[in-house]
Order: C-alpha cells, then sequence, then structure tokens
C-alpha cells in the first residue's frame, strides 16, 4: 500500500502576532517519475492559523504517523518510519526555529487561482471580491490567477478566501513553488 | 477539559490486538475515548495531546503539560494495557442492542441468549447489565468485535450483523 513521504517542511512565524504558515515538502512511496526515476515531490501549504491550530494540525496526523502511513524520506530513495513522539519532536524543534513571516513569500512564489461562478457564490465572497474590485467575466465567473510577493497581502487576501475549496462551479486554490532549487 | 484517570484494556485478537481507552472525566464519569487497533488511538492521543500542549485539556497525572508528556504517558499505558476481561471485572455496563436480519453470527448470538434465558423488550432489543463473559467470548470466538457503544463491522467487511440502539446507555458505565 502506498505511504506518504515527509520530504521536508518549513515553518514561518509571527512572534508578536500569533500567526504560523506552516508548508510540506511531500511525494509518496510508489510513484515515480519515469524520466528522472526519482519520486516527484511538490511543496503544500499545509495551515496558515495560530499556534494552537499548528498543533491541532500535528496532532491530526499522528494516526497516520504511528500506522506508518506518513513516513520520512532519507536520501534521494530511502525513507524511515517515525513514531508519534518523534514526530512531535521534529515540528517542536521546527517551531522553535521557525522563520520570520516574511521570509514566506521570498522562499516560495504564491499563486491563488480562483474560478467561482457569481450564482454560486456565498455572500461573504461576493463581499470579498468586491471588496478587491474584482468583476464577473463574460461567462458568469469569478476568474483569474493571482500572484502574491508580499505575506502580508497574501495573508490580508486569506482572511477573506479560502485556501482550498473544490465544487462543480466554484474552485479556489493556492499554489506554491519554491525560488530556490535548495528547498 | 480534565482527565482524572484513564484505563486501557486490551482485546487480543488473530490479526491485531485492540484497545479499549476510557478516562474519568470532570464530572466523574467514565467515558469511552477511543476502541480500535494501537496505531488508531493515536487519533485521539492526537486530538488531546494537541488540547494538553494548548492549556485546553488537564490531566492529573502528568506534571508537566506537553504534546511530548502526553504521547509517552499514552505509550507507557499502552504497554501495560490489562486483559479485557478485567473491563467486566473493573466496570458494571449496561448494553442495549438490537440484532438486526440475522446473519448466521447473529443467530447463533439470538440462540445463545434464549438458552440463557434472556429475552428482548417490546421494541425487541435487548437489555443485558453487565453481559457475562460467555457472551463475549462467544463474539470473540465468532470473531465479532464487541465493544460498549458500538459493534464493529465483522472481519469479512460485510455490514455489522447487530448494532446497539441504545448507545447512550452505553456511555453511563460506572466503577465497581
Amino acid at each position: 500500500m502506498g505511504f506518504t513521504l515527509e520530504y521536508n517542511r518549513r515553518i514561518y512565524k509571527n512572534q508578536n502576532e500569533d500567526v504560523i504558515i506552516f508548508v510540506n515538502k511531500l511525494g509518496s512511496n510508489n510513484v515515480w517519475d519515469t524520466e528522472t526515476h526519482l519520486r516527484p515531490r511538490e511543496w503544500y501549504l499545509e495551515m496558515i492559523g495560530t499556534e494552537a491550530e499548528y498543533w491541532q494540525r500535528i496532532g491530526s496526523r499522528l494516526e497516520s504517523v504511528e500506522g506508518g502511513m506518513i513516513q520520512r524520506a532519507v536520501g534521494w530513495t530511502d525513507y524511515k518510519y517515525f513514531n508519534a513522539l518523534e514526530y512531535i519532536k521534529l515540528y517542536r524543534s521546527k517551531l522553535r526555529n521557525a522563520l520570520p513571516l516574511e521570509e514566506f513569500t521570498k522562499d516560495f512564489s504564491v499563486s491563488y487561482s480562483y474560478r467561482v461562478h457569481a450564482d454560486n457564490c456565498s455572500d461573504d465572497l461576493k463581499n470579498a471580491f468586491d471588496y478587491y474590485n474584482i468583476e464577473v467575466n463574460s461567462e458568469g465567473f469569478y476568474s483569474d490567477i493571482r500572484y502574491f510577493t508580499n505575506t502580508e497581502d497574501l495573508l490580508i487576501w486569506l482572511k477573506y478566501f479560502p485556501t482550498y475549496s473544490w465544487g462543480e462551479n466554484s474552485k479556489c486554490i493556492l499554489y506554491i513553488h519554491p525560488r530556490k532549487t535548495g528547498l | 477539559m480534565r482527565e482524572k484517570q484513564h484505563r486501557l484494556y486490551k482485546l487480543n485478537g488473530s490479526y491485531q490486538d485492540e484497545y479499549l481507552w476510557i478516562v474519568l472525566n470532570e464530572k466523574n464519569e467514565w467515558t469511552i475515548v477511543a476502541k480500535g487497533p494501537r496505531y488508531s488511538l493515536f487519533s485521539q492521543i492526537g486530538e488531546r495531546g494537541a488540547a494538553v500542549e494548548n492549556g485546553r485539556l488537564l490531566v492529573d497525572s502528568l506534571s508537566k503539560h506537553t504534546f511530548e508528556a502526553y504521547i509517552i504517558h499514552y505509550e507507557e499505558s499502552l504497554a501495560i494495557a490489562s486483559p479485557f476481561e478485567n473491563f467486566y471485572r473493573d466496570f458494571h455496563m449496561n448494553c442495549s442492542f438490537t440484532i438486526e436480519d440475522c446473519g448466521w453470527k447473529g443467530k447463533s448470538l439470538k440462540e445463545l441468549l434464549d438458552s440463557k434465558g434472556e429475552r428482548p423488550i417490546s421494541d425487541g432489543s435487548y437489555l443485558l447489565c453487565d453481559p457475562p463473559e460467555e457472551y463475549v467470548a462467544f463474539l470473540h470466538q465468532n470473531q465479532i468485535s464487541i465493544w460498549p457503544e458500538h459493534i464493529l463491522n465483522t472481519d469479512d467487511g460485510k455490514p455489522p450483523e447487530w448494532v446497539y440502539t441504545n448507545s447512550k446507555s452505553m456511555k453511563q458505565l460506572s466503577i465497581f
């Protein structure tokens, strides 16, 4: 059975306002790129929230960790089982050494793709589009890709828009890509 | 929230061991936190460990309230979990259940209950107080997992042949 491999993780934190951005580089043990013969891996936004929410997020993964469905990548091809305690210790250490929040958009290019039909739009979301002066296109959709180069702008945007939603007439997704090759 | 005490019971299984985890809360009620294989308990250990870390869950037996301390606490407890039979020794248990559209397992259970003089009440459900170990042994031998509050799926993946209809009474456990 396939399981998730964790290749890397980064925590960004604003010490004053208790805001955390947590991103993870993940792959699968049984998916291989036919050209490179390596396992593909991508960075994902795990959460944006408070420190309490961070621990809830980590806690919610312990069953998968303990059950071996999330394992730690070692080098290019190996991986290692880690138990719940090791997992918590790892993320404790990462939080202790969190990077400044503003570094996030320096480390990652961030784009937000949305396509939401006006008829399928909640009042809150409609107000958000109005706030940003975003108009409906000829097909009746709010639709575009927005790029963020400033973490503060991103956090304001995410006060109004979901980090992810997927429905027939409502799709919103936040993408992140590392700017540096070493990540 | 407060966790004044806890108990962990282990049921040896042919495929994997299963556990029952109950805690005594701030209202002095024993409640079921989780049941299932070891790894599955970490769903709740994770959720409650985060609550400990965030100051929302007070655990009387912990001197240090951190996520790590909570995990260590439960890893130690899991290693010395009591045999499941002791659950019946330690607690009274009222259970209410129906035997739905019997398969062979349900039929056999019904026969066993009949032979012991157990009769369903008017709505067809059975009410048992402190079910004898014989019933539990029967269920275990037939690979029907019996836990307080729920009957789990049978090993062949078919839906449960019988389920409790009154889970509320199952939560009212009282210690001897």
